[in-house]
């Protein structure tokens, strides 16, 4: 199906203190931004001075960030999610990419607009035959250590990645001419200090929109560092998390796990950042709530739709949205007997009060797609007129159902696993609510992330004790292709992220086909015909797409959030304090 | 005192080895592949995502029958290893170690804290049974174990970080000692406030059933003065139960710890184990649940000890 | 969540009264008791109100996203949630799992306890041998830490926290049975009854079932209460029963947040009196009946 973020779910239950919110951020690792024209969009509700002028908001408080006060501070204090590794070759938490967005370079990433933009990358240019991408790195870059970057550090951080046996990336960013011969793959070559080449083994229109989507972690790391390691000592350095060497407007000072990450301001850095250091705290929800009341925290991307309101009413808060890149899921076992005729699964999502939930459990912080295909891929690869518009429409859910036949006595099982999250545990129960509404008779089943993937596993008596789960999947904006690894026949759970087990054989060919030809004009009507399908056969049935809220001190600026909340620290070395 | 001491050292093994066999078992048994569960399945498609997996495996030895595990880990466990996290890339003794003081400082301050209250409580209540003191007392002593921990929490929270300002919300104070302090007050507050209660009970009822013995009764009876009834033997007597008690509640207290720690984003343990369970980051696990077992054991060990030292019934009885 | 049935006196000094019928006196000794009587009532209150609850309340699972957040009003006496659900039929109905866990674990951990404690008291030696060190391990282990663990493989439902519970907490009163168990079979009448080739086994637990009663059920109290108070902390640290089912635990953890602690009082306050004062009840009476068992430590002062 489309989306499933595994780190995300994981997120869930690890920062299980942090997590409360639907629309607190998680992965690094899946990625891309809000796609369509939508997204993106920035929408400030204004910290307003209105309504609650009481002695909340008007104590200035003892800590070195002072709401309201003129002085700025040194220290700018934010919060980070959890994470278990800075190492950019394994997996890790929500917060690294918060980290590392603010102390190393991604070669190419996605802005809040979704347009790749560079990073360590000035420019770039593809070959007509969209097999050769050319890159012209920054010549004005300095390694934290003084050494210069060049061509060398991007050669050997790219063969790395591409490195099975050691980066979990060598996949997603797969597909170089010569990758796994040798250390450094044919098809990556540095012609001089300046450039870095890339050649692709065959027709592969989306791989840089993939590369820019993990940009803030496929981080550029130095050469003349690391270049003497093994494969097996990259694994299990200590040095990412010790004493790394960076390339960004801060550097890197120390790591307390489960505390803060400490940062200064790196003065080879071209443009000297504002704050002399950064403080990135791991909090529990409402601690951080309560210290960005206090003025003792400057930044949280993680808040909780339901304090959105209260935050608002403060002098010295202000709130930022962002569409979501994630949405929220329903995804289906469409092996189960009973959900395979796709007539169910429409009943489904007829039967679903989505604006209801929306507007009630997110305090409307969330968009809801009624063709379920919106906001999957850029706006050019989505049919204006779907076959479908699911409306909240009971008396249409309960035609559907008896057209396909369905059996009242049917009891289905939802697994959930979102842990102590209110957000999830309120709309499993509408939803249960819902469908019991239409005939369709749910259990919730409550567990963890790895108790799941024992039950989607291709054992069917595993697999039968489950109709549906409810995950945060990663929205695909930046390449309509990106959405195949969820709907393909070869790509079944564990050897893939296809936990549906949907499987159609025409929708394959189209995935293909849209790899074959490199122009969005003719790549278009071949994805018009695949959302098409999706959006008549609901693999999953996309619940909302919950918007990133930030809430900052009001007298923090230049901060400019993206759909993915932990990157919001992409432009960090932009943000001053405006007294 | 030699036989005993090597009579009760011979029972505290085999404890010990039932712990290590018995986490080791449980958490073997926890569904889902630890490895696999950290990697986001769209990455791991393909050739590529196979041989990151096996790599994986290969370096957490995660490859060899289980029974090969457990006896390498033990192996390792002699030479001071507890593993290496998968989750965390890092050895077991150096996760477990940064956060012990953390997790030291707040139970142990908490019961330090709640001692010192509620062994003179205790004792007041046990002298005045019955009085308007006792009850009070008791009913305060079963309120604050009455009220979930998280909730104390965020109500002190609200009330003392949010509303007075008086205190840090959360977090562990980094800039010397009194910010430290400063930010401990709140976490030690709340735990120590649930330990009270139990504390509490436990002292006036070991009091009691001293005051009740035919010695004290007697001296009171003579006309010996409360006070030194009191000083002189109550204490005395009722300071090994209470002791043994402490001792005994380690294993609870550790639950209580694992709350109040994510509650006020305390840095210790409890966040790391907590993750450990639903990562299934098994070294870290067992390696927890082995240090605090014999945290248990060790100090029981000594207690009794200490106790058979006082009273030399006890080794002959043993 | 901390407290422990481990560190309270069960009045397991005193001497097993055998051959006494001190039921009457006991309730005499603990009627005088105001506490104990008072958490009697409530408890018989709040046990009876949620056996009544499909009579007095409204559907606890009737999801309403018109009436989301309300406060108390007459349509709904103690508001709604977020999911426009009745708090007060939640409360109601919540009251019920919390109390199930509360005595279902209270009842099987001493069941297990007296089976165990039985066993190893009568047969002695290795049995002995082993009861006792098992009672060790199983009470070394951090044990929230392991009920986690627990719910996380057999499923988070009543009967895994129940059973769990039981598994990890029977060392206590085991124990206690099996101190007593000893004691008894030392005495000259259960010798007597064995050379007379009477079995020993059931004269022991003839004489050992009246008086482990009351030790047993002071246990039992505290262990209900324990229970409960540990289901709430399951539910916070997400591990709690699956929805929409309510404990209170579930109920109070969901109204975990700055904003609803500010605004939203009728979320928090009803399902955090209940677990306060029901633990209180318990408590008290427990106190009461060891008080009025243990005439030692009663009749004095």
């Amino acid at each position: 199906m489309r989306n499933l973020n595994f780190k995300r779910w994981a997120g869930l239950l690890l920062a299980l203190a942090m997590v409360v919110a639907a629309c607190s951020g998680e992965t690094a690792e899946t990625t891309t931004t809000a796609g369509g024209d939508g997204g993106g969009t920035t929408t400030t509700s204004g910290g307003g001075g209105g309504g609650d002028d009481g002695d909340t908001t008007t104590t200035t408080s003892s800590g070195d960030g002072d709401g309201g006060s003129a002085t700025a501070p040194d220290t700018l204090n934010i919060q980070v999610g959890e994470f278990s590794t800075l190492n950019p070759f394994l997996s890790s938490g929500i917060g690294r990419g918060t980290v590392t967005a603010a102390i190393y370079q991604p070669l190419v990433f996605l802005d809040p607009n979704n347009e790749i933009r560079g990073g360590a990358a000035e420019s770039w240019e593809i070959s007509d035959d969209g097999l050769t991408i050319t890159f012209n790195l920054r010549q004005d870059l300095v390694w934290s250590d003084g050494e210069p970057f060049t061509s060398e550090d991007v050669l050997w951080t790219m063969s790395k990645m591409l490195t099975a046996e050691l980066s979990q990336w060598a996949n997603r960013i797969g597909g170089v001419l010569g990758q796994g011969e040798g250390d450094i793959p044919e098809g990556l070559t540095a012609p001089d200090d300046y450039t870095f080449v890339v050649q692709l083994a065959g027709s592969n229109p989306p791989w840089l929109s993939i590369l820019a989507a993990q940009g803030f972690v496929i981080s550029m790391l130095p050469e003349h560092i690391l270049g003497g390691l093994s494969n097996e000592e990259l694994a299990t350095s200590e040095y990412f998390n010790d004493e790394p060497v960076t390339l960004g407007p801060y550097k890197f000072v120390r790591w307390e796990r489960d505390q803060f990450v400490e940062l200064e301001a790196d003065p080879n850095w071209p443009t000297p950042p504002a704050f002399q250091k950064v403080t990135m705290s791991l909090l529990q929800t409402d601690v951080a709530t309560a210290q960005l009341e206090t003025g003792d925290l400057h930044l949280t991307a993680q808040v909780a739709p339901i304090d959105v309101a209260r935050l608002e009413g403060l002098d010295n808060v202000e709130i930022q949205t962002v569409t979501g890149v994630w949405p929220e899921v329903l995804q289906f076992f469409v092996d189960t007997p009973a959900l395979q005729d796709p007539r169910v699964r429409q009943a489904m999502a007829f039967a679903l009060d989505l604006e209801g939930l929306c507007s009630e459990v997110l305090a409307g912080y969330c968009a809801v797609t009624r063709d379920q295909v919106r906001l999957l891929a850029p706006a050019w690869a989505i049919p204006d007129d779907v076959p479908i518009q699911y409306e909240y429409n009971p008396e249409r859910a309960i035609e559907l159902l008896e057209e396909a036949g369905w059996d009242p006595s049917t009891r289905l099982t939802m697994v959930n696993i979102g842990g102590d999250d209110r957000v999830r545990s309120t709309e499993s129960v509408i939803i249960q609510a819902n469908f019991a509404a239409v005939g369709i008779g749910m259990d919730i089943l409550s567990t963890d992330v790895g108790t799941l993937l024992e039950i989607g596993g291709r054992d069917p008596a595993r697999r039968s004790e489950a109709a549906m789960f409810i995950n945060r999947g990663a929205h695909f904006a930046a390449d309509p292709n990106q959405v195949s690894p969820y709907n393909s026949c070869d790509t079944f759970f564990p050897n893939g992220a296809n936990l549906s087990f949907y499987c159609r054989e025409d929708l394959d060919a189209l995935w293909a086909a849209g790899l074959e030809v490199a122009s969005p004009e003719e790549r278009a009507p071949i994805y018009h015909e695949a959302f098409s399908i999706l959006n008549e056969d609901i693999d999953s049935l996309i619940l909302y797409w919950p918007e990133t809220i930030v809430a900052q001190a009001t007298d923090l600026a230049g901060v400019q959030p993206v759909g993915q909340p932990e990157h919001v620290t992409w432009n960090i070395g932009d943000w001053t304090w405006e007294g | 005192m030699g036989r005993y001491m090597t009579r009760r050292l011979m029972t505290a093994i085999p404890v010990v080895a039932g712990i290590m066999l018995l986490s080791f078992l449980l958490v073997q048994s926890m569904p889902g592949d630890p490895l696999r569960m950290l990697v986001p399945p769209d990455l791991l498609q393909g050739p590529e995502g196979e041989a990151f997996l096996e790599a994986q495996r290969e370096r957490f030895g995660l490859n060899d029958p289980v029974i090969i595990q457990f006896f390498h880990w033990v192996g390792e466990l002699f030479q001071g290893n507890l593993g290496f996290s998968f989750h965390l890339g890092a050895p077991v003794t150096e996760i477990l170690g940064d956060r012990a003081g953390p997790t030291l400082i707040l139970m142990g301050g908490s019961m330090i804290v709640a001692l010192t209250l509620a062994v003179p409580v205790g004792l007041m209540a046990a002298l005045r049974r019955n009085s308007a003191f006792d009850y009070t007392a008791s009913a305060v002593g079963m309120s604050v174990i009455a009220i979930p921990s998280f909730f104390t929490a965020l109500a002190a929270i609200y009330i003392f970080g949010v509303k007075l300002r008086w205190l840090p919300p959360g977090g562990m104070g980094q800039d010397g000692f009194g910010d430290f302090l400063i930010h401990a007050i709140m976490p030690i507050g709340v735990l120590s406030a649930a330990l009270f209660g139990p504390y509490m009970r436990y002292t006036r009822q070991s009091a009691l059933e001293v005051l009740n013995e035919p010695y004290i009764t007697a001296a009171r009876a003579r006309g010996a003065s409360r006070r030194l009834v009191v000083g002189k033997h109550t204490l005395k007597n009722a300071a090994i139960p209470i002791a043994t008690v402490t001792i005994v509640q380690i294993p609870l207290l550790v639950g209580g710890a694992i709350v109040i720690e994510t509650m006020f984003s305390w840095p210790g343990t409890g966040l790391v184990v907590f993750n450990a369970i639903t990562t299934r980051d098994f070294p870290v696990i067992i390696g927890f649940t082995l240090v605090v077992a014999l945290i248990v054991v060790v100090s029981q060990l000594f207690l009794d000890l200490f106790i058979a030292w006082l009273d030399p019934r006890v080794r002959i009885e043993g | 969540m901390v407290t422990d049935v481990a560190m309270e006196p069960l009045g397991l000094e005193a001497e097993p009264s055998v051959g006494q019928s001190p039921s009457s006196r006991a309730w005499r000794r603990f009627r005088r008791n105001k506490l104990a009587i008072g958490g009697l009532f409530f408890l018989t209150l709040v046990t009876v109100m949620s056996i009544l609850a499909p009579w007095i309340a409204q559907d606890p699972n009737a999801v309403d996203l018109s009436v989301v957040l309300q406060p108390p009003s007459t349509e709904h006496w103690l508001g709604t949630d977020q999911a426009g659900r009745d708090v007060f039929a939640r409360v109601l109905y919540g009251g019920r799992v919390s109390l199930l866990i509360g005595f279902a674990s209270a009842i099987s951990t001493v069941f297990i306890g007296l089976v165990f404690g039985t066993i190893a008291g009568y047969r002695g030696g290795v049995f002995d041998w082993i009861f006792m060190r098992l009672v060790e391990v199983v009470l070394s282990f951090p044990t929230l830490v392991l009920i986690i663990f627990f719910v996380t493989r057999f499923g988070r439902n009543v009967t895994t926290i129940v059973l769990v519970m039981a598994l990890f907490q029977w060392p206590i009163s085991g124990r206690l049975v099996r101190n007593m168990t000893v004691a008894i079979k030392e005495q000259e009448f259960v010798q007597a009854a064995r050379a007379f080739g009477a079995r020993g086994l059931h004269t022991t637990v003839r004489h050992l079932i009246p008086a482990a009663i009351g030790p047993l059920t002071v246990a039992g109290t505290l262990l209900a209460a324990q229970a409960i108070l540990i289901e709430s902390a399951l539910s916070f640290l997400g591990f709690g029963l699956s929805p929409p089912t309510a404990s209170w635990g579930s109920i109070l953890n969901e109204a975990q947040n700055l904003t609803i602690l500010e605004t939203m009082p009728w979320l928090w306050i009803p399902p955090g009196l209940l677990i306060t004062l029901t633990v209180l009840s318990i408590n008290f009476v427990g106190d009461g009946l060891r008080d009025a068992l243990d005439p030692r430590t009663s009749e004095m002062s």
